[in-house]
């Protein structure tokens, strides 16, 4: 060996290594921990939406959004406290009711949560991974649990709190601790539910449906086939799932019951609420506008208006057709009130318009728009109980804000 | 004299960035009629976000861009009627067929869907067995074509391809290839982004390479004209070390 050069030890090069034995069972302490998987994701979506959003409008959302909370809490409560004595008078009554709303919310935070956690733990990229079907189910699972957890333990306190404003004393903690209870069992049952995996786009696309007579006709008219573009489904087909048959045939009954109260006590009111509704929901149902999100639309010579139309177009004939039954009935239960008939046709019109707008504003998330649509709704009719017609201008404004800022996303990306 | 026709594109220094760092840095790009311009750069260098910005995907943060004299922020709607752009065939709407899609688009245009360029399109790239089929069951290469006889409908001044020709089977992109040619010899101007570089000197009159959010070099058509497909991918190699040592 030559003095002054130090012997450096054999490197292989890549053709002479040998290829990694694949161990058969993976021992147990090098698994990652699956568990959390799908918590873990949720968090990292968080972190990526939080850091995604320009400073002013994270401002808009923490000062804008904290403030309405604030106002329409501390609203709840001066009603509250106004409202104690005749609460406390008809305890069953508002125990019983409160039991129904903390049910109705569990569920639907339970499945609001179940679907969130499903995007994330049934990912194309998981599945190709060597992963159980078990460990997944556990992991989405857990993840939509820690999500309710945190949900059922603000609903808990606020329950605590309202029943504190009521004057119920020491009572006030249990009272909060069962609400806790209650929101949270009732969304682990709807969480533990057996799920199936969301199809894929394509899946979805190629999905025959069930082909309705002249649909393909009317969405051809005009600019053609933005309905089942949106709708994601082929031109004059809709696809049929069980949950839809049965929101339907819940919606039929409860229009049928309310047609017939209406008849039997020569009554346009019961009817006329039906069909608005019913005209509404089929709307919310039936809109879809993520085709206002897509480059096809964006890089062509269509402006904001003319598509967000042409999206409504189906949506509006299917709400208007569910409404003219009862309405017809309704004028038929009392002709003297014709008047009341246009004005809740003009009634749902409007509703639908501003939904419309939600729709587009939240065009990938159809629960997002209605659930803002809802609140919204129940925020400015609540306020304007309070303080009279004016608060309507407030929903005029968010609807314009909502309209602007998705015209100019359109435009502008 | 002066050409009194606008330019089909003019963007000048266009700054686009993403969560505050800039991806397109001060851009100037104007293309003429007749030219058919290859846009090279290493994956992240800008160019799909350029195309974007040009289509009026991402506003940009400075900058003006101008298709066919229309100002694309102020009038976007004269300005889109100005380009055609190959669509991803990802984002292709999935449950139509593709005579659906370029009815749709038709009558977004105002012309007629099957017009004779678009017909003579889907013949060449021969896809019309897969015409009626929903985009959906197409193949990656199929719903490519689509995207690029997507473009096509009307014929608008501006012509715009990003990575259009990737999956594509060798007679379509063949095919494919002619058509842009044509397309710029009949007064066109086309927009080429691509990753196959020893494609851009027998196709393209013109070439800028991004990089750093620049444009980085740029041959002329006298260059393009008298370089090999070898010689020419030695040069852009050396063109994107070089950036890349220097960054």
């Amino acid at each position: 060996m030559r003095a002054g050069i130090a012997r450096q030890p054999h490197r292989p090069n890549i053709a002479e290594t040998e290829p990694p034995a694949v161990p058969r069972v993976l021992p147990r302490e090098t698994c990652m921990p699956h568990d959390a998987l799908v918590l873990r994701l949720l968090g990292a979506d968080i972190r990526l939406f939080v850091r995604s959003l320009r400073r002013r409008d994270l401002a808009w959302i923490v000062l804008g959004g904290g403030g309405l909370l604030a106002y329409g809490w501390l609203s709840l409560t001066a009603h509250a406290a106004a409202l104690a004595p005749h609460l406390r008078a008809h305890l069953p009554v508002a125990v019983t009711a409160t039991v129904l709303l903390l049910l109705l919310l569990g569920a639907g935070a339970g499945a609001f949560l179940q679907r969130v956690a499903i995007a994330r733990g049934r990912a194309a990229w998981l599945t190709i991974l060597p992963l159980s079907d078990s460990a997944l189910s556990r992991s989405i699972r857990l993840g939509a649990l820690a999500l309710a957890a945190v949900a059922a333990t603000a609903t808990g306190a606020a329950v605590g709190a309202l029943a504190l404003t009521l004057g119920l004393g020491w009572v006030a903690a249990p009272t909060g601790i069962t609400a806790t209870a209650v929101f949270l069992l009732d969304a682990a049952l709807v969480i533990s539910a057996p799920h199936q995996p969301e199809p894929s786009r394509l899946q979805a696309a190629t999905a025959r449906g069930l082909r309705i007579p002249g649909l393909a006709a009317i969405d051809r008219i005009g600019l053609p086939w933005f309905a089942a573009w949106s709708w994601g489904t082929q031109p004059g087909r809709i696809r049929v799932t069980a949950r839809r048959i049965l929101s339907l045939l819940a919606l039929t009954l409860l229009a049928y019951f309310m047609l017939a109260a209406g008849l039997m006590r020569h009554d346009a009111t019961p009817g006329l609420l039906a069909g608005l509704a019913g005209g509404v929901l089929i709307f919310v149902l039936s809109l879809r506008c993520a085709p206002l999100a897509s480059p096809v639309l964006r890089t062509a010579p269509i402006g904001f208006l003319r598509a967000w139309l042409r999206l409504l177009r189906l949506p509006l004939l299917l709400s208007l057709a569910f409404f003219a039954v009862p309405a017809g009935t309704a004028f038929a239960a009392s002709p003297h009130a014709w008047a009341i008939v246009p004005e809740s046709g003009l009634g749902l019109l409007a509703l639908n318009a501003i939904y419309a707008v939600f729709a587009a504003y939240f065009l990938r998330s159809t629960f997002l728009a209605a659930v803002a649509f809802l609140a919204a709704l129940t925020y400015f009719v609540w306020g304007a109980a309070e303080y009279g017609q004016t608060v309507y201008l407030g929903l005029a404004a968010l609807v314009g804000w909502l309209w602007y800022r998705a015209r100019r996303r359109y435009r502008h990306g | 004299m002066a050409d009194a026709k606008p330019l089909p594109l003019r963007a000048t220094g266009l700054v686009v960035s993403y969560g505050g760092a800039p991806i397109v840095d001060g851009i100037d790009l104007a293309v003429g009629h007749g030219e058919l311009l290859g846009l090279l750069g290493a994956n992240g260098a800008g160019k799909s976000t350029l195309l974007r910005a040009i289509t009026g995907q991402v506003p940009p943060d400075h900058g003006t861009i101008e298709i066919g004299g229309h100002d694309l922020r102020r009038h976007p709607e004269r300005a889109k009627a100005h380009f055609g752009f190959a669509i991803d065939p990802d984002e292709l709407p999935a449950p139509l067929s593709a005579r659906q899609y370029f009815e749709l688009v038709a009558a977004i245009r105002g012309v007629e869907p099957m017009a004779p360029p678009i017909a003579d399109a889907i013949e060449r790239l021969q896809f019309g067995p897969w015409l009626d089929q929903p985009i959906a069951d197409c193949s990656l290469g199929t719903r490519a074509k689509i995207g690029i006889v997507g473009a096509l409908i009307g014929l608008p001044p501006l012509l715009i391809f990003d990575e259009s020709l990737n999956g594509l089977d060798p007679v379509a992109a063949w095919e494919a290839k002619a058509m842009l040619r044509n397309l710029a010899a009949s007064g066109h101007a086309v927009i080429l982004a691509t990753h196959v570089v020893e494609t851009v000197p027998g196709l393209c009159t013109r070439a800028v390479l991004l990089a750093d959010g620049g444009i980085g070099r740029t041959w002329r058509t006298d260059e393009l004209a008298v370089a090999s497909a070898p010689t020419f991918e030695a040069d852009v190699m050396a063109a994107l070390r070089g950036r890349r040592v220097a960054a």
